[in-house]
């Protein structure tokens, strides 16, 4: 059995171990609330430009981002976080995104976040383009990064462009962001008057409409990221208790031990002694 | 008499403003449109330019500089999305200036025909902010 003292040892480790994971889960909260603020704040306008290419797209107004081709060439947009300790936020994404690259041929990736694009980079994927690390996303990256796959996809380098991303509730998706579909659910008021004209409307809409989805999806991946790190911290202090219980109990034990072994130490002694 | 329709201005990551108006100026690339209650449905591209709203209550009117965007009109409703939109009072004049004279030395500099562009529509974005913070207030 441990000695009392490596039992002491122990728990104090422990103790400290869950102090730690405490201070995360409370950093992680704050990051979690101000994250979830801005992927709100996205809301109106992504709404307001979808609704507009619903209509749009309903007319017979064309643009390259809308038609669909043969897909020779794919890319896929893989969103991952920097950092660890987030349960298995990263190691989930990164299942699903190698997933998806496997059963195609002819992929590329774009990766986003330190952890996947590490995780591909030692598989030998054929990365295209990385973001690594992400730190805080500035809309300028992302919208810079959006016109890049855009102009790619225009010139027929890439004939699909794939969105592996986590939600904001935690689960991971694959969405299609190139060609671009048409939202559902159409509401259109009679004649509308396209300022200049629905083709030029078009040209500036699709790009701005290709940036603020993938800006959204880091955001929410960003927001995701730090959920996983709330559970995951939380979990990890809770086991630190129970760990701590039942290192106590050892602990008690022990000493208790000692002491009837001191105990009959003496009391054999003293019978010896009369 | 007026009728107040609702108005809504949306930069890429907030809410600049939401509220009634009797009638609001946009810049479009065509040059400035003005609407009221009831116009046609109408999708508009806009340039940079001050965004001018009557509120429905009796307040001074609300200006805007914004850059580049849409504009969705329908019936009672206007929404208009904008790259970059800045409430005029809330322009910080001492910046929109620092902003005018380092896109003026880039274009003066002279550099690749993409960097003119860029400075091109920096210094008009600029120039707009300054325009808007200075006008004088209705």
């Amino acid at each position: 059995m441990e000695s009392t003292r490596d039992i002491q040892r122990k728990i104090r480790t422990v103790r400290n171990i869950q102090q730690i994971c405490r201070a995360m889960k409370t950093v992680s909260s704050i990051k979690l609330r101000k994250s979830e603020e801005r992927v709100r704040a996205t809301e109106p306008y992504t709404n307001a430009l979808r609704g507009i290419i619903q209509r749009l797209s309903a007319g017979e107004a064309s643009h390259p981002y809308l038609e669909a081709r043969d897909v020779r060439h794919t890319v896929v947009v893989v969103i991952s976080g920097d950092k660890g300790l987030a349960g298995s936020y990263n190691a989930n994404l990164i299942r699903q995104a190698a997933r998806e690259v496997g059963r195609l041929s002819n992929v590329e990736a774009i990766t986003i976040g330190r952890k996947v694009t590490d995780a591909f980079t030692r598989t030998d994927m054929a990365v295209n383009y990385s973001v690594s690390p992400m730190g805080t996303p500035e809309f300028r990256t992302y919208a810079a990064l959006a016109d890049y796959i855009g102009e790619r996809y225009a010139h027929g380098v890439w004939d699909r462009v794939e969105l592996v991303y986590t939600t904001v509730g935690g689960a991971v998706v694959t969405e299609q962001l190139l060609p671009v579909r048409a939202p559902e659910g159409v509401q259109i008021y009679g004649d509308v008057i396209y300022e200049p004209n629905p083709t030029a409307i078009l040209d500036q809409l699709l790009p701005r409409y290709l940036r603020t989805i993938l800006y959204t999806a880091v955001l929410s991946a960003v927001a995701a990221e730090h959920a996983a790190r709330v559970a995951a911290m939380s979990l990890a202090s809770e086991n630190a208790e129970e760990m701590i219980d039942r290192l106590t109990m050892d602990y008690n034990k022990s000493r208790q031990a000692a002491i009837t072994r001191e105990l009959t130490d003496i009391v054999g002694a003293a019978s010896a002694l009369r | 008499m007026a009728f107040p329709f609702e108005v809504e201005v949306v930069a890429v990551d907030h809410k600049v403003f939401l509220g009634q108006a009797v009638s609001l100026v946009a810049p479009a690339v065509d040059g400035y449109v003005g609407v009221l209650r009831g116009h046609a449905p109408l999708v508009a591209a806009l340039a940079t330019g001050i965004l001018t709203i009557t509120p429905a209550e009796k307040r001074p009117v609300i200006e805007v500089a914004v850059s580049g965007g849409f504009m969705d009109v329908t019936p009672d409703r206007v929404t208009i999305l904008a790259d970059t939109a800045e409430l005029a009072e809330e322009i910080d004049l001492e910046r929109a200036r620092q902003a005018r004279v380092r896109a003026e030395q880039r274009l003066l500099a002279g550099a690749s025909d993409i960097d003119i562009t860029r400075a091109q529509a920096a210094l008009l974005r600029a120039i707009n902010r300054i325009r808007a913070a200075e006008q004088p207030r209705m």
